[in-house]
């Protein structure tokens, strides 16, 4: 009696908490955040920093015709569903009327002349064709839009510009590839969407949301049951999940799934895949397909109760009612072929059951309540600590997600370790500012947020109450032992950050402007590692999605961050992924449909375009050189980044808010005192040799894959910082060999990629681990070989493109044991040492481009705490240096007399610092002289970046100007730029010349190993050029 | 049928032309055939017989004065015929050549156009008119030349003065040769003379001393036109060293056109095979060459002065791309010669093998020459025996030939030597 009374009581409990939730949910909406208001309002207000194209509103579809060269007209329907106004330019012909040639080097001036008597509006169409070769530009027809009615509703064509913004009911039900191959596979769509609804747990989202699409489903069903042999296949590929199959089934159907991303094996065992594994084989009879599907079809509805009566023994009562309210839902909506599926499939089966609680006394499982819905987790035991964490030595571990470390300030679920595990330092990192409310930007549009997040978290906390209580109360006990700095003795500096790249620019730039006096030390130069050699994209993320869609969430919303401070840097890249064709192929793409479509929710939010499913003769259409036995193709969309660019930007912010930037200088050793406390640093300048002492309150290593090594200066053993370094390679092609990137996969089955990147194609990427020397780290011929072998099986012709170079840098990914490379997490994670007996060091490890300004944003709000500063973080509203303004390029050309190309060029590193380097030329006109005719370098903006960016050496200036990594290979350019160099710096003009030959070295290196028949005669060549005019041995001339 | 040897040579570069020269000199008939412009007709202009910088580190290492070394006799007969090259004594001391990279370097000998700086008297001024050109700034080379301790010891002062040698629109961008052809015009050189004259009395109003005026490589295509300027100006005028492809390049092949022209049978067309066939060398051009290049031609003799892998007498030929699907269609080894003759190609002494790879061999380490070894790229060539002869009748010259280093005075020695041979071998 007494158990029922406490089942009864608890239930009430549950009913009050929903209806809280409700009301909370209410009054988000009432403010205008509901996803709804969103789609409506904010986005409208958006001007596209890249003019490429904006979202309206629903009732105001706009579409936009073109009409001869250059007239931009609108044509305003009324209708239902979002609208796309665009923007472009006309697709560029040159003279004789080809369109998609790009124009050779010695077709500029023709091309000068044709500019000069351009009409104004065609010369902005010829600017875009003078960066992008008019091919891309016919890429970006992909923007085009022909729209032609079909059953009544007006959608837009595949292929010609296929991703008009549906409603997504209507591209469902009616619209695009769905519609093609039936909705029978169509129910794979719903279910996996009615899956997702189902893992976010409120109930109340999925009503509101999904609701209609029971009707859809239930067609669905119906027409699934006169072809079964596709939903068969779905059943089977369900069962195989975890199995060897998944092999056969790649990487994406899997994430399409929700199983984990790992490929074979499923080690991350995700909740969804796992329930759908376990429903599909409790479908009794296998020979019968019409209960295969039923078994499918039941993973939808069924497995929310399943979900909430495992985990807790004693929540019979609350499963029971819940599967009642299930039921009526399911009746409600899905109509009576639900009825009958939920008649045989609402029992959990029973071995499915013990397994379950197996999973999850053992550990295994990962944390079912994280998304659990409400009354789900309130049967939910604490979770016990970690291993990872434990062999941290309790070391406080913040982990990346602003979500997580919010959950964790309040000590809620996933964060039940800290519960157990509070300590001193727990209560400094998280102790001030904890109860702060999630902070939103209004400047930007917001995410398709979980809708009732609010909620849900308003929920948690009453329900964590009992639980939370005595931590929270350590908390508010704790000693803020770290902030008390203020009676401490003065030092140099706040921080001393050590690594250039865009995770120590970052900070450096976020703790200068909170207030902070920052020095920043760099070893070799600003981009050096990982950032500088990345594929040079922000992505979005596409890979956690399934698993982790608030990683989706922050990289999307960082990328789109990083849009908004520095618009000059980004430019778009389209993805074509092809599926080929093999067994399943079709299944495997209406799931890739579907996860994409899963993906497009969070696009808006760096303004990427929704996915497009192409059939095999648009995909050839789009780009012509792919081969191979294609059944479909997906596109989707991301930004492309200059990593060299964006560090320097960071950095010569920071020093613009009084930071010290060094670079070349290297840290020697971070001295501790008696208590172990950090007090300075020593340092010494690689080039010239000079050291120093820096006294200092915090030292943030921000080193990467060195992490360990900088650890290990401050006596700390290198484990206490680990990473696991993994090496990735890039091939650089002599132009832009492709529209878009395209999607391959390699021997083993990676997903490799050709994209577009700035005036070149790039081939990446690889993924080892390596224990080389990291300043040394360079491709090798295999590795070369591996990708373009992988690229050839759809572009066969990459076999003859010329490859002028090759570069490689060294991911600094948590540490696991055990896990492929691939599947190693790209978190971050900021490690106190405070617990290794080293307060005052902190390390950042993991991370990525796209994530940068948030890892940054996280090791400052520490900072912040630890120095009492009230000062928030700014770094997304505050556009970074040539951000501010937008330059026109041909103006810029105009006025400073060098071809418009060269402008764009400029235009694109610098933004509207541009213009500091048009007032030098404008003082010294000369020096609009090109140094680097490849990538057009004027002598200004060499002095420019050695001058303000903290350039010291030729390889430095190439970083930040790709200044001698075009197809010349620096032949003709590195001395000149060495001679610049030296004068800049005031050293003899032979280290130029010495500098210059390292240069030279150091390309020829990355070029030999993807030698081709003309490559290696022009290397031959180089070779003879560099012996003739400067020598190849280093003699006296050298420094 | 022929009383005199037929000696084909291939390749018209230095070594062709010295092998033309000296089968000619050895009463051979002559067939040159030429395939277009090599690694010859890109050079800058240096003329050494052994690496410079070897030279020098090797001076500087031992401590002794840097010397042009002795010549064979025949070499230097060769090169007074051909007339575009000076030059310096052997036992004095070598040529000084300032290079567009802000360098300066030593040389045996140089174009004709070229401003030694060892012929300056000491304490000279040289003087460079700043020219709106890319490749040329004016006051950083002088600055970057004068800093350099070679000037230093020879005494040598650079400076830069205004002036505007350019004419014509659009001067300041073309390449550098077609500036130079430019200058073959007597009138436009006088144009240049002129305003040469005007930056010599600026500088000389402003008490500065003028002693040479150092220009880029501008100064004529057809010959050089650097005496006929220094003897209007009563100064020494010439060229800096430029970098591959420039007006040096061109001038010498205008000076192997007068050489070679009433000596050889100049067929311009590239050779696709040399074979023997019933005891005689048949030499089969490639069929994509002109009208009337298309016949075989008999030879008693061939000479292979194809040149290098800079050249394109060697070329590399990756494993991928005669593999569309992954994997090469044969074993092989990935250089080869242009074209298909019975000889062996060999590097660092040995034979070059099959590699136990089947997509070749990996150039990490061997791309890019250290100053302790030459790169693999400027050492695969022919493997040949003595006199040069690869196989029976068929002999090896220039860059062509393994582990030589590629300098314009040692190709001319091995082609002279391999032309004499082939003249005189009688089966």
């Amino acid at each position: 009696m007494e158990r029922s009374s406490a089942r009864l009581r608890q239930r009430r409990e549950l009913d009050g908490l929903r209806r809280l939730a409700r009301q909370l949910d209410r009054a988000e909406r009432a403010r205008g955040h509901g996803p709804r208001a969103r789609r409506r309002g904010e986005l409208r207000a958006d001007a596209d920093p890249l003019g490429v194209d904006l979202r309206v509103g629903e009732r105001e579809q706009q579409l936009v015709a073109r009409r001869g060269p250059g007239c931009i007209q609108e044509r305003r329907e009324q209708g239902t569903g979002t609208g796309l106004v665009r923007c472009r330019p006309d697709p560029v012909r040159d003279e004789d009327g080809v369109e998609g040639t790009r124009a050779p080097v010695e077709a500029e001036d023709a091309r000068d002349r044709t500019l000069a008597r351009a009409p104004r509006r065609q010369r902005e169409a010829l600017e875009v064709s003078a960066v992008e070769p008019a091919r891309h530009e016919r890429a970006l027809d992909l923007r085009d839009e022909r729209v032609e009615p079909i059953g009544g509703l007006e959608r837009p064509v595949v292929g010609g510009r296929a991703h008009a913004q549906v409603d997504d009911r209507e591209r469902r039900v009616d619209a695009g590839p769905v519609h093609r191959l039936g909705h029978d596979v169509g129910v794979a769509v719903e279910v996996d969407h009615e899956i997702e609804a189902a893992r976010r747990g409120n109930e109340r989202v999925r009503q509101a949301q999904h609701a209609p699409r029971y009707g859809a489903l239930s067609g669905a069903i119906e027409l699934g049951r006169r072809s079964l042999v596709r939903v068969r296949g779905l059943a089977r590929l369900c069962r195989v999940r975890r199995g060897a199959g998944l092999v056969g089934l790649g990487r994406a159907s899997v994430i399409a799934c929700g199983a984990d991303s790992a490929g074979e094996g499923g080690r991350r065992d995700d909740e969804r895949s796992r329930i759908e594994l376990r429903r599909a084989r409790s479908v009794a009879p296998r020979r019968d397909g019409e209960r295969r599907l039923r078994g499918v079809v039941s993973v939808a509805r069924a497995r929310v109760p399943e979900r909430q009566g495992a985990p807790g023994r004693d929540g019979g009562e609350a499963h029971g009612a819940d599967c009642e309210a299930q039921g009526g839902r399911a009746r409600r909506g899905a109509g009576r072929v639900a009825e009958r599926a939920s008649g045989s499939e609402r029992a959990p089966h029973p071995h499915g059951h013990r397994r379950w609680r197996r999973a999850l006394t053992r550990g295994r499982a990962r944390p079912v309540a994280a998304h659990a819905p409400a009354q789900g987790v309130a049967c939910r035991p604490p979770r016990p600590p970690q291993g990872d964490r434990a062999r941290l030595g309790g070391a406080q571990v913040v982990r990346g997600s602003p979500a997580r470390a919010r959950r964790r300030r309040l000590g809620l679920p996933r964060g039940a370790c800290l519960r157990h595990r509070a300590t001193a330092t727990t209560a400094a990192l998280v102790g001030p500012s904890s109860r702060r409310p999630r902070r939103s930007h209004p400047a930007w549009p917001q995410a398709p947020r979980r809708p009732g997040r609010f909620a849900r978290n308003a929920v948690r906390r009453l329900c964590y109450t009992q639980t939370v209580k005595e931590p929270r109360a350590a908390l508010a006990r704790a000693p803020r032992t770290l902030a008390a700095t203020s009676g401490e003795s003065p030092r140099d500096v706040d921080v001393a950050i050590i690594g250039g790249g865009v995770n120590g620019t970052g900070v450096a730039r976020d703790a200068a402007m909170r207030g902070l006096r920052v020095a920043l030390f760099e070893r070799n130069d600003l981009a050096f590692g990982a950032s500088g050699n990345s594929s040079g994209m922000i992505h979005g993320g596409v890979r956690y999605l399934t698993y982790d869609p608030e990683v989706t969430e922050k990289s999307c919303r960082d990328s789109g961050h990083i849009q908004a401070i520095a618009p000059h840097l980004l430019f778009r890249i389209p993805f074509l992924m092809p599926v080929p064709r093999r067994r399943h192929a079709r299944i495997l793409a209406v799931l890739m449909d579907a996860f994409f479509a899963a993906y497009d929710r969070y696009q808006p939010l760096k303004r990427g375009k929704p996915h497009t499913r192409l059939t095999p003769e648009e995909l050839r259409q789009l780009e012509p050189g792919i081969e191979g036995d294609i059944v479909a193709a997906m596109t989707f969309d991301e930004w492309g980044i200059d990593g060299g660019r964006l560090c320097a930007a960071n950095a010569l912010d920071a020093a613009e808010r009084g930071a010290k930037v060094h670079v070349g200088v290297t840290v020697e050793q971070i001295e501790r005192d008696a208590d172990g406390a950090v007090t300075a640093v020593r340092y010494r300048d690689r080039h010239d040799g000079r050291g120093g002492r820096l006294t200092t309150h915090v030292v943030v290593n921000a080193t990467g894959a060195w992490a360990p090594i900088t650890a290990s200066l401050g006596a700390l053993a290198p484990v206490h910082a680990r990473v696991r370094p993994g090496k990735g390679i890039h091939v650089v092609l002599d132009r832009r060999v492709s529209n878009y990137a395209v999607m391959a996969e390699s021997i083993d089955r990676r997903a490799i990629f050709v994209e577009p990147w700035q005036n070149v194609s790039i081939i990446g990427t690889t993924d080892d681990d390596y224990y080389g020397d990291l300043d040394q780290v360079s491709a090798t011929t295999e590795e070369v070989r591996y990708l373009v072998e992988g690229i050839a099986r759809v572009l066969p012709s990459i076999r003859s493109a010329r490859i002028i170079g090759t570069y490689a840098g060294v991911r600094p990914t948590l540490h696991a044991w055990g896990k492929l490379e691939d599947q190693l997490s790209r978190e971050h994670e900021i490690i106190d040492h405070t617990a290794h007996g080293a307060p005052g060091l902190y390390s950042m490890i993991g991370g990525k481009l796209a994530s940068y300004r948030l890892f940054a944003e996280e090791m400052t709000d520490i900072l912040a705490r630890r120095f009492s500063l009230s000062s928030r973080c700014t770094t997304h509203r505050s556009p970074l240096p040539g951000g501010e303004a937008e330059v026109s390029p041909f103006a810029l050309a105009e006025r400073i007399g060098v071809d418009a190309v060269a402008a764009r060029r400029l235009v694109y590193r610098h933004g509207a610092r541009a213009e500091r380097i048009a007032e030098r030329i404008a003082r010294r006109p000369r020096e609009a002289l090109a140094v680097c005719t490849c990538e057009p370098v004027t002598e200004a903006e060499v002095r420019h970046v050695v001058r303000h960016e903290f350039a010291r050496t030729v390889g430095d200036v190439a970083r930040r100007t790709r200044l001698g990594l075009g197809p010349c290979g620096g032949v003709r350019c590195a001395a000149r730029c060495g001679a610049i160099v030296a004068e800049e710096r005031e050293l003899a003009p032979g280290a130029g010349a010495h500098q210059a030959l390292e240069f030279l070295r150091r390309q020829a290196r990355t070029r030999v190993v993807g030698l081709g028949p003309e490559q290696a005669q022009q290397e031959a060549l180089g070779i003879a050029t560099v012996r003739a005019q400067l020598g190849i041995a280093h003699d006296e001339a050298g420094e | 049928m022929n009383a005199r040897p037929r000696v084909v040579v291939i390749g018209a570069g230095a070594a062709g032309t010295a092998a033309c020269y000296a089968a000619h000199a050895a009463g051979a008939e002559v067939v040159l055939f030429d395939g277009g412009p090599g690694a010859t007709s890109l050079s800058t202009g240096a003329v050494d017989a052994t690496p410079w910088e070897q030279r020098a580190a090797a001076a500087a290492t031992l401590g002794l004065a840097l010397v042009a070394e002795p010549l064979p006799a025949e070499v230097e007969a060769f090169v007074t015929a051909l007339g575009c090259w000076q030059l310096v004594p052997a036992g004095g001391p070598p040529a000084w050549l300032a290079t567009e990279s802000g360098r300066l370097r030593s040389a045996r000998g140089h174009d004709r156009a070229l401003l030694s700086l060892a012929g300056l008297p000491h304490g000279a001024r040289v003087v460079l008119p700043r020219v709106e050109r890319a490749e040329w700034d004016a006051d950083a080379l002088a600055r970057a030349l004068a800093a350099d301790p070679a000037a230093r010891a020879l005494g040598v002062a650079l400076g830069a003065a205004d002036a505007d040698l350019l004419r014509l629109h659009g001067e300041e961008r073309i390449p550098a040769a077609d500036l130079a052809a430019r200058h073959d015009d007597p009138e436009r050189l006088a144009f240049l003379g002129a305003r040469l004259e005007r930056v010599v009395a600026d500088e000389r109003r402003r008490d500065r001393r003028v002693d040479a005026l150092l220009l880029g490589p501008w100064l004529g295509s057809r010959e050089a036109r650097a005496r006929e300027l220094g003897e209007r100006l009563g100064l020494c005028v010439g060229e800096v060293l430029g970098t591959l492809g420039g007006a040096p390049g061109l001038r010498l092949e205008a000076a192997r056109a007068r050489l070679l022209g009433p000596r050889v049978d100049l067929v311009p067309a590239r050779v696709r095979s040399v074979a023997r066939v019933d005891g005689e060398l048949v030499v089969r051009p490639a069929a994509s060459s002109r009208a009337g290049a298309g016949a075989p031609t008999r030879a008693d003799a061939v000479v292979l002065a194809t040149g290098g892998l800079a050249g394109g007498g060697i070329r590399y030929v990756a494993a991928e791309q005669d593999a569309p699907r992954g994997a090469p269609a044969r074993a092989r080894v990935p250089f080869a010669l242009s074209l298909e003759a019975p000889v062996r190609l060999g590097v660092h002494g040995e034979d070059l093998d099959i590699t136990s790879s089947t997509l070749g061999p990996s150039l990490d380490e061997v791309g890019w020459p250290t100053s302790a070894a030459p790169s693999l790229l400027e050492s695969v060539g022919l493997r040949a025996g003595p006199h040069r002869e690869l196989a029976p009748g068929i002999f090896g010259a220039g860059d062509a030939l393994a582990d030589r280093p590629r300098t314009l005075l040692g190709a001319v020695a091995t082609g002279l030597e391999a032309g004499r041979a082939a003249a005189e071998r009688r089966d």
